[in-house]
């Protein structure tokens, strides 16, 4: 059965194919990167324009790559949330109207549920229940996943996705937008030796804050140049990137452990990060935890993922009403 | 020609399907504040009220505004969807274009949509025999500017638009008996105006504007309007 995917929640316009949920036909995707780039952060209102002016021929490219006809497509999935509401309604109204032309279901598939497929897209072997640590510039999300469709969150941030702080740090820093590969670039030659921050003020819970370790590295920057001595940027990235990786490493962790899984899984953009692919991996051979990450491709926004989620949600409770409306905030229950 | 008209640029979204010039059904129903993606929904059920499936769809007509940029993107997403689904042209409209064709008269038309900041989406429309000829197109104004550059033309208006109550007070007070209003429905977008506007100029170039068609913005994002004034972000 083939599932065309949609997504266009924060900056990737992306269409895909994707056969019974697990083989990927195509995966087409658009970064508006360059759009966004000079204003140092994704815009919102530009986001939605860009999504609009782009999907009708994202859609076509992925059906030619696929090399399937759209009268083969039997289910339409897009992401109905979270995500920037102007951008949520370009692809999931492109994607009912798709559904009622095609005469086929159409199914609303959650974002962040939609970041675990990515690990399922990459490995068939993969079962669950795993623990799936889902890091990007979006969202900081560890969730226990029982079943297919049955998931329980267990720690969220409390303030700035990790990627958020990436970008942060790295405009501070003069690195520019986006910001995870440039610090990760400038990280490994520093020295990760400055204490940006004294104690783990959620320790003991699986909640994430990174804003208090970000604005540590602001400051900083901004004392020593107010003294006008130089900037150790190298062992201050190197500093950050530790602290950071550090964290979501002990949460991940202790969840695996509590949970008493031998799986866990990575997702999102952050989980592309150098440091943290190398320490996860000794850890978990340390361990004896069974370790997964998508490609790099896979851990981005795509909608490879959504199709493959859409695939699952729809196998398990059918299809969503034409009536759906988005939700920015939504959660994953 | 079968022709579905769709129209979310105001408050009142707007669909309607035309057989050449009878129309089939037409629907209007208040869909903002947030709820313009259950226009999809709205039109599964009236097609099926109406026996007609989407294949039967020959052309799709589609408001490009000007007016709410989330209203008029959800409405271009839902026709390019449709459009490309089914394998048919799809040609935008003026949604000024198509409240102003909501009354016959020989005076100058003035439909208004509401924009931001206090100002006004305006255009000025006039019927030449069968056709609505566009005598100024869609462009932002301030109400005291539009009122003063009309009152200099001297001529008999008519104003309409959705939200004429906000521009009432002032348009009369100022234009005195030069300004005439819009009565109840008038007031709203007709889809089957935006219907029969797409097949009249589908007619007249045969261009299928599936891929160039984009919403009518008037205006630049508010982070490249502070770009361009400022030469940074912020
Ligand atoms: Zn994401």
């Amino acid at each position: 059965m083939l599932i065309l995917g949609v997504e266009t929640s924060c900056d990737e316009t992306a269409v895909a194919v994707v056969e019974d949920g697990c083989k990927i036909r195509s995966n087409v995707i658009l970064s508006q990167i360059d759009r966004h780039r000079k204003f140092g952060g994704v815009v919102p209102e530009l986001a939605a324009r860009c999504h609009l002016e782009a999907i009708t021929p994202i859609v076509e490219e992925a059906l030619r790559e696929a090399g399937v006809l759209p009268q083969e497509i039997k289910l339409v999935a897009a992401t109905y949330g979270p995500g920037l509401i102007g951008g949520l309604l370009v692809g999931l109204s492109l994607a009912k109207a798709l559904s009622l032309a095609w005469k086929v279901p159409f199914v609303g598939v959650n974002h962040v549920e939609g970041h675990i497929y990515a690990n399922f897209l990459a490995h068939p072997d993969l079962t669950p229940p795993l623990i799936c640590l889902t890091v990007s510039g979006g969202h900081t999300n560890l969730i226990y996943m029982a079943e297919h469709g049955d998931y329980e969150v267990l720690g969220e941030t409390r303030d700035d996705a990790a990627g958020e702080a990436f970008d942060k740090v790295a405009r501070v820093l003069g690195l520019g937008y986006p910001g995870g590969p440039p610090v990760d670039r400038l990280a490994r030659q520093g020295k990760a030796e400055i204490t940006l921050v004294q104690q783990d003020r959620l320790a003991g819970t699986y909640d994430f804050s990174f804003s208090g370790l970000k604005t540590a590295v602001v400051n900083l920057v901004h004392r020593l140049e107010q003294k006008g001595e130089t900037v150790p940027t190298a062992d201050l990235a190197a500093s950050f990137q530790r602290q950071v990786v550090s964290t979501l490493l002990e949460r991940a962790f202790r969840a695996v452990e509590d949970k008493k899984v031998t799986t866990l899984a990575l997702s999102g953009g952050v989980a592309a990060n150098s440091e943290l692919r190398e320490r996860f991996t000794q850890e978990a051979a340390r361990r004896g935890v069974k370790l997964y990450y998508p490609p790099l491709d896979l851990c981005t926004d795509n909608a490879a993922m959504i199709a493959a989620c859409g695939y699952f949600r729809w196998q398990k409770q059918g299809s969503s009403p034409l009536d759906l409306t988005v939700a920015p905030r939504l959660r994953l229950t | 020609m079968r022709v579905l008209g769709i129209d979310t640029a105001t408050r009142t979204g707007a669909l309607a399907l035309l057989d050449g010039a009878q129309v089939i059904w037409a629907e209007q129903a208040l869909i903002r504040p947030g709820g313009s993606e259950k226009l999809p929904a709205l039109l599964a059920e009236a097609m099926e009220a109406a026996a007609v499936s989407p294949e039967e769809l020959e052309l799709i007509a589609v408001g490009v505004g000007p007016g709410s940029y989330t209203g008029v993107r959800v409405g271009l997403a839902i026709a390019k969807g449709l459009a490309f689904g089914l394998k048919v042209p799809l040609v935008g409209v003026s949604t000024l274009q198509a409240l102003a064709a909501n009354i016959k008269t020989d005076t100058l038309v003035c439909p208004l949509v509401k924009s931001r900041k206090g100002e006004v989406y305006a255009g000025l429309y006039q019927w030449q025999g069968a056709q609505l000829v566009e005598l100024a197109p869609p462009a932002i104004w301030g109400q005291e500017e539009l009122a003063s550059k009309l009152k200099a033309q001297g001529e008999r208006i008519v104003f309409l638009g959705e939200e004429l109550d906000e521009y009432y007070t002032y348009l009369a007070h100022y234009l005195k008996e030069q300004a005439r209003f819009g009565q109840g429905k008038e007031n709203l977008v007709d889809a089957a105006a935006v219907a029969r506007l797409g097949l009249a100029e589908w007619e007249k170039n045969k261009e299928n504007q599936l891929y160039t068609v984009l919403p009518l913005y008037l205006r630049r994002t508010e982070a490249e309007i502070r770009w361009a004034e400022r030469g940074c972000p912020g």
